[in-house]
Order: C-alpha cells, then structure tokens, then sequence
C-alpha cells in the first residue's frame, strides 16, 4: 500500500511538475483554439495539397473529442479523453511532457500568452489554466462540466458549461476577472463562435442564443427546432451551424433573421467551416456538402462510407475532414473531386488541423498522424 | 489447490465437451440438417438456409435500413461486419447453437456478445421481422457505442447499462407504442402495479419491464429531448452507477424522476375510467387465475363447455371448464411433458371443437402436429404432421367436421391459408404469398372462411385486417378494412355475425359486424354478391380499460373471450350481447369503394454488385482463450491455459487445455497435462470426442487416505441421441492407460482401462426459483471398466437415480428422489455423500462406499414471499424465500451393509441473482439405524438447487 502511494505520488508528482522548457512564441499562424479563429471558421493560414507522407505517429493513449490538437511553435497539444495534454515535438513526433487534467478533455482547450487553458468535461475544477513554464496551475475555476470549446477573443474567455452558463473571464492577469454571466436554460456543447461583437451559441434546448460581447445581454434567439449539438461557425455576418434535426442553417448575426436553411436529411453532429463563397459541413449519413453560402444551394456533395463528426478545415484549394469510416479525406474545392485519402486504424471524429507542411489527424486508434507535405506557404 | 484447479479445468472441458451430457436436463435437438448460405451485404454476413432465400433477401434490406438510421441515432458505426444469421421458423430457431441453452416459446431473437452474433427466427410476419432485426441491431450498436465511450476514457468495458435500459431502448427505437404496451401499461397503472424505474429490479427481464422501459425512453425524449438518449451514452464514463449517469443526463435521479413520470402515467390513464371499464366491472368471469387464451364453446349432451388453453401451474394445458358447475377448470390434455405434446404455442395457436372432437395443435417434434382429441372416449384418436408445413398457427373445423381449415408457415417462413380434408388426408393450399395469414374461422353456412391478413396497404405498419375465402369461388374478399389491426375472427352459430377484436380505439376490444344489414343482406338471402351497398358498419361492444383477446360464441349469443386484468389472462364472459349491438360503444363504417387494393411489397437486397451469396463454411473463432498460474503450498505452482473454438453457427467446437505440474526442472516433459477435444452439435447425434494426457499428484476424494501420482492417458468418445426434448441416450467409451504410484502407502498399479457407459435419460421437471416442482426425471446408467492390459481393475457400475415431482398447489410440491449408485468388482471406486445435497446432518461428502443408496422426500413450499429490509444506509432485498419440510435416509457400504442413516428437518432457500441458491437446513439426524434421535440440532449452510 504504502508502495502504491509513493508511485502514485511520484506520478502524480512528475505531471504536474512537467514545464516547459521554451517559451512559446505564439504568432497569428499558429492554432491557439478551436476553429483556428473566433469566429470558428476552420481554414488555415497555410496552403497544403496532397500529396502527403506520413511522417510520423504518436500514441496519446486515450480517446480524442472533436477538436483535441492545438498547435504553436513547433510544438502539437493534444487533449485527450483520458485525462491527459500531451505535448509533441512536431519535427520528430516525440513526446516533450505530459500533464494531468481534472477530468477528460472533451472542448478544446485555448493556448494565451504561455498559458493553457483547460475546460473539463466532469469533476470539480472544471476550467483550470496552467502555466506551462512553471508547470503550475495558475488557476482553477468551479463552474460546472464543459464540453464546449473555449473561445477566446482577445483578452477575453468565453467558457459555456454544461449547467448552461456562458461565462465572458478577463484573463490578461494573474486571476481572472468574470465580467459577466448569462444563463442559457439547458445544457451548452455547442463550441461559441464571436465576431468581437456578438457571441452566438447553440444549447440542448434548440435555440440558437446571440448576447452582446460586452455586456452578455441576450441580443436575439433562434429556434432550430432540435437541440444544437455542433459548434457555431460565423463569417461575414452571416452565422452557421447544424442541428440534430439535420437542418443546415444560415442566419443574419446583427437580428438573427434566417437566411436559408438546407435540410440535409440526416443529423449533423459536426461543425462547418466557411471560405469565400462556400460554406462546407458534413453529416451523420456521411455525406459532405459545399453549399453557397448566400444561398443554400449545394455546389456539390461528397460521400464518405460513414459518419462525418467533425468539422472540415481548408487549406487554400482543399477541404480536409475525417470520418468514421477510418478516412481522412482532401477534396478539390472547386470540384468537390477526391484528391487523396488515407485510411488509418480507428475511425477519425476530430477535426484536422494544419501548420506549416504538416496535417495532423486524431484517429480512434489513439494515434495522431502527422502527415507532411513537400511544399507549404502562408496564405 | 492443484486438484482444485485440474477438477477446474477437467469440469471446464467435461461440461462444455458434453454441452447436452449433464446428469439431468432436457434436449436441444437437432432434428432438421441446415444447409446454409451466406449473404453478404455491405455491413453484414447474413446465414440463412436456402428454402428462405427470399425472405433472407428482404431482411438484408431491413438490416442495412436499420443500420443507416441507427448509426446516424448512436453516431457510431460499426467496423467489423455483423454475422445475422435468420432461421424461417421459431421451431427452427430452437435448434440453434449459437446459444447452448434451450429457448423459450416467447423468445424473438437475440444477440450474443461473444461472437457479436444476431439470431433471428421469422414468425409469419414480415412487420415482425423487420422489428425484430431492428431490435437486435439496436443492443449490437449499444454494446460498440458503450465500449467505445469507456475505451476513449480508459475506463474497464465490462460495465453495460441495466436491462431495462437496453430493452427499452431496443424496443424504443425498433418500433412504436403498440397497443400490446398500451394494454400493459393501462392495466399495471390502473391496478397499482406499475414499477417505479428506482425498483425496476423487481420486474427484471419481464415484459413489463421492456414496456416500462420502452415508456420511460419515449418519456424522456419528448419531455427532455431525444438528444439525451444519446447522451446517455456519451456520459456513461461519467459515473459507476448508472442512475448517477441518469442524473447527469437529466438532472434528475431515479426517485425525483419517479415522481413525474408516474404522475404522468397516472394523469393519462386514471381519466380512463371515465368512459372505459375494466373488464371485472363490466364482464362475468368464468376463470381468472394464471394466462388463459384460445377459448371455445361447446355444447355437451346440455352442457355448455368451455375448452381453454391455459398455464396455471407453470405447464401449459388444454383446460376444460363446465359454465352451469362452478368448479376448477379440469385439465383435458397434458401439454409439454410428452414428446407429441412438446409445446403449445400460448398466445398463437387457436383449438377449434366440433361434433365432439378437440382440434388443436402443439409442436411435436421438428414441426407441428394437430391432434384430435375425442372428448366422449377422452383419448387422442388421431394426429397429423405435414412434411411442408413447420409450424400451424390455426385451425377451425368446416361445419361438418370433415374439413379444416389452417394457417401455417412453411420451410419458406411464409404464412398461409390451407384447407385439410380429415378424411382422405388432402392438404390444399389457399393462398401462396408472403403475407401473414392467420387465425381462420370458418362460417357456419360453410361457403367462407374469414381469416386474419397483413395484406392490406397497412400491413406494412403491421396492421392485420379480416378477409373472406369463398370456397365456391376461390377468391379472396376484403371484410374488415382499415388502418387498425384485427384479430380473432368468430362466428356466430347461426352466422348472422362476426365477432372479432380490433384496436380502433388503440387498445384490443371487441367488435362485431351484423350481417343483416344492407350490403349483407343479398349474400344472407341467396348468393347475389357483395355488391348491393358500399358501406356498411361494425359495432364495439366493449369499451375496456385493458383490453381483449380470443372471442368466442355460446350457442345462446353470449360472447366468451379473454380479457387481461391484474396482469392475469382471464375467461370472461359478455352476457349482454344483443344489448351491446342495438347500443354499441362507438361505430365505425367499412367504406368498400374507398379501399386500396394495391398489396404492398418490400425492398430486398439482391443483385447488388457488393452482394454475393456463398455457401457456408465453419468459420472458426475464438470463445475462450484464458491462461492461469496458481501456487498450492502442497503441490506447488501450476501454470496453464485453456482455448475454445467455435464456427458461427456454434455446431462444431474445439477445446484444448495444456498446463503443466511439474516440481522440479527434470519432471517437466512428464508433467505436461493436455487435454484436445472436439465436440459436433450440427446432427441430432452429437458427439465428443478426444485425446488426454493428465500426470500429477493426487488426492483420492472418495478415498482420503490414498495420496498417489498417477500418469494417465487415452482418449474417447461420446455420443448422445436426443429422442425428443425430454429423453435421450448415452453412450460412451474411453480407453485410458493409468499407473498410480501411491505415496504414503504400498506399491504401485498399472492398467489399461477400458470403461464403456450407456445411459437413458428422461427429464420433463419444472422449476421453482430454487428447484424442480412439478414433473420428474430420471437416469439409468450401466457401465463396465475393465483393465485389458494388466487385469488389475475390473468392475461394473448401475446408477439408478429417479426423481418425482408431485405439485400439491401452484407452488408447493412433494419431491420424491430414490437413488442407487452401486459399484462391484476389482478396485471398483467409492461413492461419496452426505451434507446440504443429499444426507442432510452429516458432514459434506463424509459417507463412502462402493455401494450407495438414498431416499429423499421433501414437501417444498413458500414461507416468505418478500423479504425488504431498509436501512438508512441501503437495504437488503429478496424476493423469495421458500421451505422444506424434508426426510432422508440412505448409507454407504463396500462389502456388508451396517446400518440406516437419517435425518429430518426444515430448511429455507433462496435464489440470488438466478445462478446461485443458498440453503440452510436445521435439523436432527436420525442414528443407529434409526432408532436413535440426535440429541442436538445440525445446522447445515450451503448453496446448491433443490434436488
């Protein structure tokens, strides 16, 4: 017994002393949060094409959410299911350090300054922000399980809790500073999305919520007839997202007006991202769409052999989106033509992300794939 | 320790090599030789036997429909392809061995999580199937989505949702609220026996319990959110229990959820009563105990019988009961104890009477058999098997008796209408389709026979409705139209009307068409047609809280019918009859000129280029690969393990054990103990057979001074012919080459053992929660081992072991077990007992002897029906606790008889969890050849059934 303790302790111990040798220098390339923007829009300041190589695998030992990575400064962040943030050496594929979590990393955590800030899906300390220098935790917030990803515009957090609070934190000091509150009616999963102006949100209880950044006051609702599980995604004024109800919708963001909506028969668990004029999402019939982000249509659709979860991400000319069926995908944009897959050995329900050459894919089989390309260049 | 784990391992390859060899039990047999075929689809392999190729082909379609829907439900899929493998008949289903055990009537399919394997028999109905291959998929989805919930958190993937989650779920997601549901659902609120989901424990695995689960998910998703169902699976590696899981889904635990939901069924159903009766209030009884279906009216040199089919006791029987007497009902026929009355199917299958026969039909066999039973002599006088026809799910006679009429399924699987002349033994079949004809009523005018179909556009929603066969013109009419289901079509005896149950309303009542009204009345006066009016109407004449089954006319226009209340199936009797048509409860037209005739068809999976059918070879997969290392201070540490193989279908299995015993390094090549053998299920003969090696230091458990080592192996062989589920014979031989080198004691033996055994065995008992009580069983075994090498061993062997049970009530019963283990000859082994099995007040296997004899008697009865203790930190719940009152004598000897042994006393027992029955006996033994009683009082804990 006393054994087991002293092992306990000193694994216990060595996590949560693992600091960080470097400081992070974190520019505008790199992948602090969800959706690479706040505005959750999914592209990637870098131009990658097929082909690739695998260039290397990495076992983080546990389940992936649908947005578990991160990525600054040569360094890949990874929250896991099992309670963990594995860093990893992009270059090499080799683990730097581990930390512990409170609990199972479900959202997506946000990288500010040389801090990472965690949201948990269950436990007590459920938002915790650790100083990856020191290897300390900074601090710890109670308030409720989250399964959203965090948003951060600015200086600002917006954490969204499964008890249904949003929660606007300050966080450009030691503590963070609560600026205000807003009590949605039923739990929040869906990831918020923000133009600096408005945050919108989708609850469990089928509305899609708009509150002023600034005050959190509820500016508008909108029901979408079904609980909105996927996260928000918003460009150019328009807002998008998913139901479960399998309706694809576009709403104006200043009144909350609908735009269109596009019934894709199926439900939609994932997020969507949106470039120039094309607006892309996939659904749980693992069908793919490129609508017309004006109006609906669809340009042209893709099917996968499964579910689609995730979110896409595009880089330049190429969407990128895994699925169930085991596949990471690249698709033409313009034509919606297959340009590469790769199958690996579990199925993949997070979203890709991009830096630099490198596209990097959680798969079901606890292995993140790195994938590189020869040639890469910033948008 | 070693000899635990060798006796571990040997009772391991023994009981699974001889999966039907156990002492006692009755028989899956193997009457029919399958030839199978696979089809493979895009996520599954589908075995099915070639005869129902096309219904194969349409429940491929139905499987991939239902795996699109549920994967988008679950957001999972499911990587590995899906064995289902379809049976066309429940009778068929039964001989399966994907699962060892034997299946019950009720049972519609399953899914076995060793191999991942679904088993699907077809019933008739193509709705049905098309349910029940949603149903499974659903439990195979909820088992991946589980296990990938824990595995992504790291958490053990033993742990699953209780039952009346997954069954609900199977049931909420595999079809809608029926009125099957709504009839239980009304009847348990409006008497009070509604199960709050915090006690559901009580009702496991019953069907209310897949109702009320069902209910309680449907609840949920419209109060909550259908997204919660889900997410009870995405939280499920939140918490260890699953009602916290529950909490955090909804915010609410099981006993806050209790409160709302009942409230809920109450504010629904208490109204009911406002305008709907239940069927005590408004009906006569005529027999109110136990599950009672299918009655019929006859009228007996002046008096009127009422024959039922019925389980009371726990067999089901044909039952008779006199309405001028009030007597018990008496039993008439004898059903499930003999092998031509196998099986009733309860619920299914209708009896018909006519000019003092009894037709009805039970499974006999590998198909059903109708019987005819002569009410005057009180004998069955004849029985009828088709070689076309597996199962009968109706007959009526034609109004002279010459004739029946029948619905059956065939090898196909499909349902159909058939016409059987009793006296040149003609089978004629009516229609050939795949849609589900059923329970056939012939009209006392003899022209027509109504029958129940899913034919109609609203039988692909499983909606039955009543059609005529003119025999005249051999054609099929439409009567009862509708989008609603029917059931039961009877005859009045003159013929002027037609009762029968529909579930307009939602739930079961009964109805009734007046043949004098105007579109009729041409057809009652001469045969003109049907063509006079386009409409007419039917009449409810019973507004039920519940709901009504099986009616049924007297010969006076009084309606017998059964009718559920109190979660009992009771006969009751509708006096008002006339009374009811001139005011029904509601009526309903039949618009005849607005019926579609257009019959539905379903999708099937065919020439697909991803589709190919091949024919079925063993596909061999592992069932149990453990290994184990155990250390004895006495013998030392002993390391092995044990593998067992299986093809899909589970007809042919291969087990291997390998461990070693050595002591030191120079005994390990002769202390290697290997054990291969392989048993074949796919013939009604099965067999084992097998190789050994076993060396190692024993202890003689029949013997405890002799401690030895002994070297033995050899192989042998094992048949065993099932005669019908309740008899079988054994036989086996085995040559085993044995020398024993005794440690502590003198000498060595060396032999070449060859022993041969037949036995014949017969068991038709049935059991109470913690033993047989009703029925018997018996086992005689000869058997003769003889040393062919050395004559150092030659001995024979008679086991004489007979056990009766007498049922005195519904759950009491006498138990009578006489028995005689006799061995006699050169080195011929002891037999051992005493203890809580059988002596009951000496010590646990104390008593031996070569030669054993024992005579139990035990009164079996209930003495606590419910046993609840609260405490503030938990409870201690058991449901049943039963009695005996128990006499025995018996004793063992080698060469002279000394002395009777006895004993007497109470003892209590209770079953935990199903697999585990705990006894305790206190008592006194009965000494010195019986004239002496124990001063004191034994007391006696231990576990193990009643005998």
């Amino acid at each position: 017994m006393k054994k087991l303790i002293i092992s306990l302790t000193l694994i216990l111990t060595s996590c949560a002393s693992f600091k960080l040798e470097k400081n992070i220098i974190l520019d505008k390339f790199n992948w602090i949060q969800y959706g690479n923007s706040p505005e959750n829009s999914n592209v990637s300041y870098f131009n990658i094409s097929p082909p690739f190589q695998l260039a290397w695998t990495y076992n983080a030992g546990a389940g992936f959410s649908h947005g578990p990575m991160l990525v600054a400064d040569g360094i890949l962040f990874i929250g896991t299911l099992g309670e963990e943030i594995h860093f990893v050496d992009i270059e090499t594929g080799k683990k730097i350090g581990i930390i512990r979590t409170e609990s199972a990393v479900s959202g997506t955590p946000v990288l500010y300054k040389n801090k990472l800030i965690i949201p948990n899906a269950h436990g007590k300390n459920t938002l915790q922000s650790i100083d990856l220098n020191l290897g300390k935790i900074l601090w710890e917030e109670k308030i409720g399980a989250i399964e959203a990803s965090l948003l951060l515009v600015d200086n600002n957090l917006i954490v969204a809790t499964l008890e249904g609070s949003i929660i606007n934190y300050k966080i450009n000091y030691d503590i963070p500073e609560k600026i205000w509150e807003f009590k949605a009616p039923k739990p929040v999963r869906s990831s918020p999305a923000s133009d600096g102006e408005f945050i919108v949100f989708g609850c469990d209880d089928g509305n899609l919520y708009c509150i002023d950044f600034k005050s959190g006051a509820l500016v508008w609702k909108f029901n979408a007839g079904s609980a909105i599980f996927a996260p928000i995604s918003i460009s150019n004024g328009k807002v998008f997202f998913g139901s479960i109800n399998g309706i694809f919708y576009a709403l104006n963001l200043k009144n909350g007006k609908l735009e269109w909506k596009f019934n894709s028969n199926s439900k939609i668990y994932g997020g969507c991202s949106v470039k120039d004029s094309l607006v892309f999402f996939g659904t749980a019939s693992g069908k793919f769409f490129a609508l017309n982000r004006e109006t609906g249509k669809i340009v042209w659709e893709f099917s996968a052999k499964s579910i689609i979860n995730s979110a896409p991400v595009i880089s330049n000319k190429t969407v990128f989106f895994g699925s169930l069926d085991k596949n990471v995908y690249a698709i033409d944009i313009a034509t919606g033509n297959l340009l590469w897959n790769y199958e690996t050995r579990g199925r993949i329900k997070s979203s890709p992300i991009i830096w630099k050459n490198f596209l990097f894919v959680a798969s079901e089989d606890r292995l993140i794939y790195a994938f590189k390309t020869q040639t890469t260049k910033i948008e | 320790m070693r000899k635990v784990t060798t006796i571990g391992f040997l009772l391991l390859i023994y009981s699974s090599c001889l999966a039907q060899w156990y002492y006692f039990g009755r028989n899956k047999v193997q009457y029919t030789e399958f030839q199978w075929n696979v089809l493979k689809t895009e996520h599954f392999d589908i075995y099915y036997h070639p005869e129902m190729k096309d219904l194969a082909e349409r429940g491929a379609y139905f499987a991939e429909e239902a795996y699109a829907e549920l994967q988008e439900k679950f957001n999972i899929n499911i990587p590995n392809r899906i064995p289902l493998v379809f049976y066309s008949s429940h009778l068929y289903f039964q001989q399966t061995n994907t699962t060892p055990g034997l299946i019950p009537e009720g049972v519609g399919g399953f899914f076995e999580f060793i191999k991942g394997r679904v088993v699907i028999p077809f019933d008739g109905s193509i709705y049905q199937f098309k349910h029940v291959i949603k149903h499974e998929l659903v439990h195979v989805f909820t088992l991946h989505k589980i296990q990938r919930v824990l595995k992504d958190h790291r958490q053990p993937t033993e742990k699953m949702p209780p039952l009346w989650f997954t069954e609900g779920l199977a049931e909420f997601w595999s079809t809608k609220w029926d009125n099957q549901g709504e009839m239980l659902l009304r009847d348990a609120v409006l008497n009070d026996y509604i199960v709050p989901l915090s006690e559901m424990d009580r009702i496991l695995g019953t069907f209310l319990m897949y109702k009320e689960g069902q209910n309680i998910l449907e609840y949920i998703a419209q109060k909550y959110g259908e997204e919660k169902i889900l997410l009870f699976f995405e939280n499920f590696w939140k918490a260890n229990s699953f009602e916290k899981v529950f909490e955090l889904t909804i915010g609410k635990n099981y006993k806050q959820f209790d409160e709302e939901w009942l409230y809920y069924l109450k504010k629904k159903y208490y109204p009911l009563l406002k305008y709907n009766d239940p069927p005590s209030a408004v009906t006569k009884p005529i027999f109110t105990e136990g599950f009672n279906m299918k009655p019929v009216f006859y009228k007996n040199e002046g008096k009127s019988e009422i024959y039922f089919v019925g389980n009371i006791t726990g067999y089901t029987n044909i039952y008779k009961i006199i309405l001028e007497a009030s007597n018990k009902p008496k039993v008439v026929i004898e059903g499930e104890r003999t092998d031509k009355l196998e099986a009733f199917h309860p619920f299914k299958t209708k009896i018909d009477v006519k000019n003092g026969k009894l037709a009805f039909i039970t499974k006999a066999g590998d198909h059903d058999a109708i019987h005819i039973y002569d009410l005057k002599s009180e004998k069955i006088t004849d029985m009828f098997q088709f070689n076309s026809l597996v199962m009968i799910t109706s007959l009526s006679f034609s109004p002279n008796g010459d004739k029946l009429a029948l619905t059956a399924i065939d090898k196909s699987g499909y349902s159909d209408l058939y016409i059987f002349d009793l006296k040149t033994k003609s089978l004629k079949k009516i229609t050939n389709d795949y849609y589900d004809d059923r329970e056939v009523a012939w009209s006392p005018k003899s022209d027509k026979i109504a029958f129940v179909s899913d034919r109609t556009k609203f039988g692909l929603d499983g909606k039955y409705n009543i059609f005529l066969y003119d025999l005249s013109e051999d054609k099929i009419e439409y009567l009862i139209y509708g989008n609603f289901s029917c059931t039961s079509p009877s005859w009045s005896p003159d013929g002027k009307f037609l009762a029968f149950v529909a579930d307009i309303d939602g739930t079961q009542n009964i109805w009734i068409l007046d043949f004098s009204q105007k579109k009729f009345l041409a057809e009652l006066g001469e045969s003109t047609g049907f063509n006079s009016s386009s409409e007419f109407e039917i009449k409810q004449i019973t507004n039920l809280t519940t709901a009504a089954f099986d009616p049924t006319w007297t010969d006076d226009g009084k309606i017998v019918f059964v009718a559920l209340e109190k979660l009992k199936f009771q006969i009751r009797m509708l006096e008002d009859v006339k009374e009811k048509i001139e005011k029904p409860n509601f009526t309903q037209k039949i618009k005849l000129n607005e019926i579609d005739k257009i019959h539905w068809d379903t999708p099937a999976i065919r020439g697909f280029e991803n589709v190919n059918t091949v024919t079925y070879r063993g596909k061999y997969d592992l069932d149990i690969a453990q290994s184990q290392i155990s250390t004895d201070p006495i013998f030392g540490t002993v390391g092995g393990a044990a593998i067992a193989l299986s093809d899909l279908l589970g007809n042919e299995r291969y087990y291997f054990l390998i461990y070693n015993t050595a002591q030191s390094k120079d005994e390990i090549l002769k202390s290697f103990n290997i054990a291969i053998s392989r048993i074949s299920l796919s013939k009604r003969t099965n067999f084992a057979y097998g190789i050994f090696h076993f060396a190692g230091r024993r202890y003689d458990l029949t013997d405890p001074d002799l401690f030895y080592y002994e070297k033995a192996y050899g192989g042998y062989l094992a048949l065993s012919y099932p005669i019908s589920v309740f008899r079988r014979i054994e036989s086996t031989i085995m040559l085993n080459r044995s020398d024993k080198e005794v440690l502590f004691g003198i000498g060595e033996r060396k032999a070449m053992l060859l022993s041969n055994s037949i036995s014949y065995i017969f068991d038709n008992s049935l059991w109470s929660p913690t033993g047989p009580i009703d029925g018997k069983r018996f086992n005689i075994t000869l058997a003769y081992t003889t040393d062919i090498q050395f004559s150092n061993v030659n001995y024979y062997t008679l086991i004489f072991d007979y056990r009766y049970y007498y049922r005195l009530s519904t759950r009491s019963a006498y138990a009578v077990r006489l028995l005689l283990f006799y061995n006699e000859g050169k080195e011929a082994r002891r037999w051992f007992m005493g203890g809580s099995w059988d002596l009951r007040g000496y010590e646990r296997w104390s008593i031996r002897g070569k030669k054993l004899w024992l005579a139990s008697q035990e009164l079996r009865f209930p003495f606590i029906d419910k046993f609840d203790v609260k405490f503030p930190f938990g409870g201690i719940f058991i449901g049943s606790i039963r009695g005996a009152l128990f006499l025995d004598l018996g004793n063992a000897w080698d060469n002279k008889y000394t002395e009777t042994l006895g004993s007497f006393g109470f003892g209590i027992r209770f079953n935990i969890g199903g697999v585990l029955v705990l006894r305790y006996d206190v008592g006194k033994r009965l000494e010195n050849n019986l004239s002496k009683i124990q001063k004191k009082l034994f007391h006696q804990f231990f576990f193990g059934w009643d005998f």
